[in-house]
């Protein structure tokens, strides 16, 4: 009788075991969870792929050690000119960060204007496709967003390019990477967040666009009604919202601009407000509000 | 000699380190960092972080609260780093008493405005900021030029400080919090250039937040010190005053 108790509690530890590891592992739709723990980069790998990606010169690094950007932890490396940073979980090099600056600001430009430049925007998108080609071989472009924006009076950082991961159905996967540009065509930042979400993009919001905006205004009014002037004006503002993922969530990403707020108690000063929120598109949770200074 | 000597010995020595330690770090460069209590904690809390990324890269740092323009004004004259959390609008900076009276620091004297004090107004033709190394304006539109109140930021080059960092555009108050304590986090702490903490900045912010939330907008800026004319590859540490 007692053998039989004891296979029994043996078979249910088992079973439990089992039950909790499929838990854990199946739900996961991440590239790098599916990731074995020994096939990690090691920081000689992660050398020598530098070496590989950008020749003896500027790949050539000293491993400085592990950090984390956000929540994710990279390798990093570094010579006089530039400091890289890979994940070595996915392999891709995720950052490229200048050393030191080569470019001399201009001390007499007007600083509304923007630096003249040959580029046009098809040459900075093939430049900023090629970067992040080269640094994560697993970012999808296909189907990617990409934003290009010129920064008034920057010489180094002319450009900014945000490229969003989309699936074949344009819908925005998590994956993203942001790339500057200097006015001459070169790659001066790389930023590359390689985690895509298919199957957390391919589900159906529960929350509409009108109730994410909806929850959006209740939260806005929540946190600072007392110094905004027109928050019941709704057809001053400017509301934008679209899907997105965040974190491995679906989120409705909620941006409200042209709330006009007063700058303190003592004068009439107003400012333009914006607000932007990510909320969760199945559960309604705000996971974060900003607002401008 | 016996062990009751040794011991007081010991204990003066011990004593005499001490204060020497703490005459070292009275002697730092003096900085500044400026926060706002009725603005609430994003102005307070990250105002206090900085403060203590300044002490730890040597600068003698004093965190200051609910200070009128004209105070902070006059007080800048003596700093090494001057950072301030706010509010801001194209060609002025706010300062709040704890009962949210606002007056402004602006580029141009306006007369026109009871409520501003002026950086033309104090320090044209003086050279009382030539000892500053490091203007951090973390607060909306420092970079932009207002026909009106004119520009701080413009103004701070011309009165001969060595770095400028300031923004063209709003910025969102979650992401700038991790972009300020991040730079200063790599500039006083791991001792890279402002440039290249900036940019380590922007990257934590890419990476918690996905997106900017305007501090992209950033612009180094300024005269640059001894080392270099370029104001991205001047480095923080070790600490001292900016060059005259």
């Amino acid at each position: 009788m007692k053998k039989i108790v004891l296979w029994l509690i043996l078979v249910f530890i088992v079973i439990t075991s089992l039950v909790t590891i499929v838990k854990a592992y199946g739900g996961k739709d991440i590239s790098v969870a599916s990731n074995p723990a020994q096939n990690l980069l090691t920081p000689e790998e992660g050398q020598k792929k530098l070496i590989q990606l950008f020749g003896q010169g500027k790949g050539n690094c000293m491993f400085k050690g592990k950090f984390k950007l956000g929540d994710t932890e990279v390798f990093r490396y570094e010579n006089s000119e530039v400091s890289y940073c890979i994940n070595p979980k996915t392999k891709n090099v995720v950052c490229i960060i200048p050393m030191l600056s080569k470019v001399e600001p201009s001390k007499n430009t007007i600083n509304s204007e923007f630096v003249k430049t040959t580029l046009d925007n098809e040459q900075i998108e093939t430049i900023a496709k090629n970067i992040v080609k080269k640094c994560a071989e697993s970012f999808k472009l296909e189907n990617a967003e990409i934003k290009i924006e010129q920064l008034p009076g920057e010489i180094e950082r002319a450009f900014s390019v945000l490229i969003i991961e989309r699936d074949s159905n344009g819908r925005r996967t998590g994956g993203r990477a942001s790339v500057s540009i200097s006015a001459t065509g070169e790659v001066t930042f790389v930023c590359i967040i390689d985690e895509s979400y298919p199957k957390v993009a391919a589900q159906e919001p529960k929350l509409t666009e009108e109730e994410a905006i909806a929850v959006a205004y209740k939260n806005l009014l929540q946190e600072s009604k007392e110094v905004l002037v027109n928050y019941d004006k709704k057809e001053e503002h400017q509301v934008e919202a679209c899907l997105d993922v965040w974190k491995g969530k679906l989120i409705w990403d909620v941006k409200i601009e042209g709330v006009k707020a007063r700058l303190g108690e003592s004068n009439n000063d107003l400012y333009d407000k914006s607000f932007h929120f990510k909320i969760d598109a199945i559960t309604g949770e705000v996971y974060f509000m900003g607002q401008n200074k | 000699m016996n062990k009751g000597r040794l011991l007081k010995m010991l204990a003066l020595c011990v004593i005499l380190l001490l204060m020497l330690s703490q005459l070292a770090y009275a002697a730092g460069p003096t900085a500044h960092a400026y926060g706002f209590t009725y603005l609430g904690d994003w102005s307070t809390d990250r105002t206090w972080v900085v403060d203590m990324r300044l002490d730890e890269g040597g600068y003698s740092s004093s965190y200051l609260h609910d200070n009128s323009a004209s105070y902070v004004r006059y007080n800048m004259r003596n700093d090494a780093v001057f950072y301030i959390c706010t509010h801001g609008s194209p060609g002025y900076f706010c300062c709040y008493s704890s009962s949210g009276t606002m007056t402004k620091i602006s580029g141009n004297a306006v007369l026109s405005d009871s409520s501003c004090y002026s950086l033309y107004a104090m320090y044209n033709n003086t050279d009382y900021l030539k000892d500053m190394r490091l203007a951090y304006l973390s607060a909306c539109h420092q970079w932009e030029i207002d026909p009106t109140y004119g520009c701080t930021e413009t103004r701070l080059r011309q009165y001969g400080v060595d770095v400028i960092v300031s923004w063209d555009g709003t910025i969102k108050i979650p992401q700038a919090d991790v972009f300020d304590r991040f730079a200063f986090w790599y500039m006083m702490r791991e001792g890279y250039t402002v440039g290249t903490a900036l940019a380590y900045a922007k990257a934590e912010v890419f990476y918690q937040f996905g997106d900017y939330g305007g501090v992209d907008h950033y612009h180094c800026s300024g005269n640059g010190d001894e080392v270099t004319t370029n104001p991205s590859n001047v480095r923080m540490i070790p600490a001292r005053y900016g060059k005259y």
